[in-house]
């Protein structure tokens, strides 16, 4: 990836809370025109990150870049990004319009006739107050008029989080082609992983203050598999144990399921050797890659009964 | 780089005042509704405004500056509110100024508005526009100032209702410091002085007339350093600090004890007013603890104990060090006298005598009138003592007076005895001062300070009429007490009362000055009414006084002028034969809860007509009566009543004197038992 690809750098970045590192030397890359999904645990460092990013906090520590430049006090550059948070802020009386109004005094790039074409698509009433709104509905509002600044950058924290269905996919719809079209990124954290599978290009995985895992999606997903395997003498043979990066395991009967690191082939090679009965590799999804790389770092699923 | 967009951003500036149009709206009512109408009507009748309603226009110009930062800024108090602002294209210094630029607009709005009809009134009817120039320069710096201390309050809390309670305590602060420290010290200091100066009033800025003086300036300066200050913890500002009480962690510990030091002395101000007891340690602790607790509580946004003893500890050493610092006089204060070799005079003050006789001179604006608290004070007569000799002596007082007293005032011995209060300014040679201040028994010190209270410049200092400036007397009066009203002295030669008053004041002894301190009353006394031009600070100032002097024996010189001219005005005094007897009672008195009516020990009805003629005739020339011969000079009160028929209240003559008992004429003390009876109860009075 060359410099003109990366959009978004953070090298290093640190931040405290009272003594709690809430980012911890963290290095996180975004090329220019992806979609960009940041996952992790409660209290990874998600938000902190995404504020740092924005420039409302000051990191103690490290760099962040937006188009190679710092963001903190960048009015410029500030002009280009659009942040859209979990917990939406919006003037207590204005209406959608007047919150447009302003927009369009804060942003210069803010396009009307994208306002009106979005509106017979977000349905809602432009005079209606936007505290007034559902939190779907401010979503929605949110949403409509970020597009309308014609960012190259959103950065979105829990983006579609109390959307409906239908709004949901409108809404990854015209991201998607904000992207498309105009090669705008797209940083987004949310836990919806399901979700992100299906728009993300690359993800980066949060744990402690860190990214201890970034890399695309088909990269992610390419290299870790469900391995289902049963072999005649019931136990998988120690030799194949050894030479398979196995994340995890779990036996149900003569089955053994695995989640394997590796390429397919290799996997398959090492498997055949050994003559198993059954032999299935298995995409793994986003939220499973999740939980089996998280669980390495002793943030585990624990089967629970209460 | 633009300055323009840099430091104004017009999104900013309109969303404010979009949002908050209704605050500027509400103060332009309030105006309109209470202050406008009243000034128009001033001007329209030429009456001139009183002074204290001047402060409402202050007070509300106060109100809106200190209530508008908290909806400006409020933002900065939530997590949602914070992030979308900031993460808006805007730098925070533009941010910050659009706030205040915003904000100020709406405060300043009102006001021109108001000005601007005041201004046309003025112009209409007396052809300026002084008052209403002074009214927006007035409230303009009121709220201003205002505004930017709640400004800062909110940028250092994180917290709006905690913001508010930071800028009222900024507000209130120097207040509250100063009359604590007054309080503390004056009660474990000895010698301490209270501040001379009314200070509360030097600091606050009160009174539109005030607008002009050199104070407004210090508030503009105060202004300006306030908003430079903002700026740059705007700045620095950690943003994810909203919900704190303070959001900046090195101050955190300077609001936990500040808030503790507060309510500790408050604590022990409070316990000394309702017990009477000094204990200047343990009466802070409690108060103070539990203050400290709870702002560590705050700090830590938790109901926490844990760490909260280490700084316990800490409060209660400096507690003991002020109380060790103080009680073992470790600054020397107390037990401080300068020597003669350093001072360049030394001035003494009475200052009861000050209150009696003393008159200040106010400055203002090219006007000398009335002393008023908040006003800048001159003495227009140096009283200083520049002679070594007599600075010596005064020294010597001095080291008596510590000797005899320290100790008293150590042991919280109230000695309530005390009759004088004096005040000791020493200058010294290098241009400083030191001041202190003592209250004791006159009379354990009379054999040493008589000459002080006898000399001519004692005299100089605490009688305006000495002071040398040509007095153009506007009207005398004289009263007695058997006078139904005071008399004008109309075509008295005022010139040679004057004289006559001079001459007997320069006479005047160092028993007059007791008596006068214990309230001598001999009903007759001459008020004059005269005005002056008095130089000060290289101007001229005509000032207006009434001086009231009450007759006593040594005023031989003046009774005889009154005397004279009494012969002449006999049918000023009230008429003996109107009245069918007198009743004269004195000493202590008693309720008789039977009756419910006030009883003395002493009482007599005089219904003989000879008798009432002698009493009449006794207090006529009262204040000139001695026995040489009677030691016993105990101060007595004597009511007397001139009665009328059939007991009725209408129509009564009352009057009373209070005099040594070798002063009473014998007319009326033989009434009087010789020594004054203890108070007793009565049957009656149980019940």
């Amino acid at each position: 990836m060359t410099d003109y690809d990366v959009m978004i750098k953070a090298e290093n970045v640190t931040k405290s809370f009272d003594g709690f590192k809430a980012l911890d030397a963290l290095e996180l890359t975004v090329r220019k025109g992806s979609v960009y999904g940041l996952i992790g645990p409660n209290g990874a460092g998600k938000t902190t990150f995404i504020k740092s990013l924005m420039g409302i906090y000051r990191t103690d520590g490290g760099n962040i870049s937006v188009m190679g430049e710092g963001v903190y006090e960048n009015t410029p550059l500030k002009q280009k990004i659009i942040y859209i948070s979990d917990d939406l802020f919006f003037f207590t009386t204005y209406s959608i319009k007047e919150m447009a109004k302003y927009y369009a005094e804060v942003y210069e790039s803010f396009d009307w006739e994208i306002f009106e074409k979005l509106g017979s698509i977000f349905k809602i009433d432009v005079k209606r107050k936007c505290r007034r709104l559902s939190k779907g509905m401010q979503k929605q509002v949110a949403f409509w008029l970020g597009i309308c600044t014609k960012p190259e950058v959103m950065v979105l924290d829990e983006p579609v989080d109390g959307l409906d269905p239908v709004m949901r996919r409108n809404t990854w719809a015209i991201l998607l082609q904000e992207v498309a079209e105009r090669g705008m990124t797209v940083l987004v954290s949310s836990h919806n992983l399901r979700e992100l599978e299906d728009v993300c290009d690359n993800v980066g995985i949060m744990f402690n203050g860190r990214v201890v895992l970034e890399k695309s999606l088909d990269d992610v997903k390419g290299e870790i598999h469900k391995l289902q395997i049963a072999f005649g003498g019931g136990a998988m043979p120690d030799e194949l144990a050894k030479e398979l990066n196995i994340l995890h395991s779990s036996k149900f009967g003569s089955v053994q399921t695995c989640i394997v690191k590796g390429d397919v082939e290799g996997i398959k090679h090492a498997c055949g050797a050994h003559s198993p009965l059954i032999c299935d590799i298995l995409p793994l999804t986003l939220e499973e890659i999740f939980i089996y790389e998280l669980g390495g770092m002793g943030y585990e699923f624990e089967n629970i009964l209460i | 780089m633009n300055l323009k967009t840099y430091l104004f951003d017009k999104a900013t500036v309109k969303s404010d005042i979009k949002r908050f149009w209704w605050v500027p709206a509400i103060f332009m009512l309030l105006l309109a509704l209470f202050v406008l109408p009243r000034a128009v009507y001033s001007i329209d009748t030429g009456v001139s405004i009183d002074i204290n309603h001047m402060s409402d226009e202050g007070f509300f110009a106060l109100m809106f500056g200190f209530f508008l930062p908290g909806m400006l800024f409020s933002y900065l108090h939530k997590g949602n509110a914070v992030s979308f602002v900031h993460g808006l294209p805007s730098k925070r210094t533009t941010i910050f100024i659009s706030h205040i630029f915003s904000g100020l607009i709406m405060l300043y709005l009102p006001i021109i508005i108001g000005g601007a009809v005041i201004g046309a009134e003025g112009m209409y009817f007396e052809g300026h526009i002084h008052y209403a120039l002074k009214y927006m320069y007035t409230c303009g710096v009121y709220t201003t100032l205002a505004f930017m201390i709640t400004t800062f309050a909110m940028l250092i809390s994180g917290n709006t209702v905690a913001g508010y309670l930071f800028s009222l305590g900024f507000i209130i602060l120097p207040g509250f410091a100063v009359t604590f420290t007054e309080a503390i010290l004056s009660t474990n200091v000895f010698g301490f002085l209270r501040f001379e100066k009314d200070i509360i009033n030097f600091i606050y800025l009160t009174f539109i007339d005030e607008v002009c003086t050199w104070k407004s300036l210090w508030y503009i300066a105060l202004i300006i350093i306030l908003f430079f200050v903002c700026i740059w913890l705007y700045r620095i500002r950690r943003l994810e600090n909203y919900d704190e009480i303070v959001a900046f962690n090195p101050l955190k510990i300077v609001f936990m004890y500040t808030v503790a030091i507060c309510f500790g002395y408050f604590g022990y101000v409070i316990f000394y007013d309702i017990t009477d007891i000094n204990a200047l340690f343990l009466a802070v602790l409690p108060l103070g603890f539990a203050a400290l607790i709870a702002a560590y509580m705050l700090n830590k946004k938790s109901f926490t104990f844990k760490g909260v003893l280490k700084h316990m500890i800490i409060f209660t050493a400096l507690i003991a060090a002020v109380k060790i610092t103080i009680a073992y006089d470790l600054t020397g204060y107390e037990r401080r006298v300068p020597d003669v070799s350093e001072l360049a005079s030394i001035s003494p003050y009475d200052e009861d005598a000050e209150s009696t006789y003393y008159q200040y001179y106010k400055v203002n604006k090219g006007e000398a009138v009335y002393a008023n608290k908040g006003y800048l004070l001159i003495h227009p007569i140096d009283v200083s003592v520049k002679d070594e000799k007599t600075m010596s002596e005064l020294i010597s007082i001095h080291k008596n007076i510590l000797e005899r007293e320290r100790s008293m005032f150590k042991a919280h011995d109230e000695n309530d005895n005390w009759d004088s209060n004096i005040k000791l300014v020493y200058n010294l040679k290098d241009g400083k001062h030191i001041t202190r201040f003592y209250r004791f028994k006159l009379s354990d010190y009379d054999d040493c300070i008589a000459p002080y209270y006898e000399n001519e410049q004692y005299k100089l200092a605490h009688y305006p009429l000495m002071n040398g400036v040509k007095k153009n007397i506007r009207y005398v009066t004289y009263n007695s007490p058997v006078f139904a009203d005071p008399l004008e002295l109309a075509d008295m030669d005022r010139d040679k009362l004057e004289e006559a008053l001079k001459l007997d004041i320069a006479s005047l002894t160092y028993d007059t000055f007791r008596e006068e301190r214990n309230s001598y009353n001999s009903g007759e006394y001459i008020t004059i009414n005269y005005t002056e031009d008095i130089d000060c600070e290289g101007r001229t100032y005509t000032y207006n006084n009434s001086l009231d002097f009450t007759l006593n024996r040594e005023f031989k010189n003046t009774y005889a002028l009154i005397s004279d001219y009494m012969a002449d005005h006999a049918g000023k005094y009230i008429d003996l034969d109107s009245f069918k007897g007198i009743y004269i009672a004195a000493d202590p008195y008693y309720e008789d809860y039977e009756t419910g009516e006030e009883r003395y020990e002493t009482e007599a009805n005089i219904m003989n007509k000879g008798e009432m003629k002698a009493v009449f005739d006794a207090l006529r020339t009262n204040s000139q009566y001695i026995d040489e011969s009677i030691d016993n000079t105990e101060m007595r009160e004597v009511y007397i009543t001139f009665t009328r028929d059939g007991g009725s209240q209408y129509g009564q003559h009352k009057t009373h004197i209070f005099k040594p008992y070798n002063q009473i004429p014998p007319e009326i003390r033989k009434y009087l038992k010789e020594t004054k009876p203890e108070k007793t109860v009565h049957a009656g009075t149980l019940g």
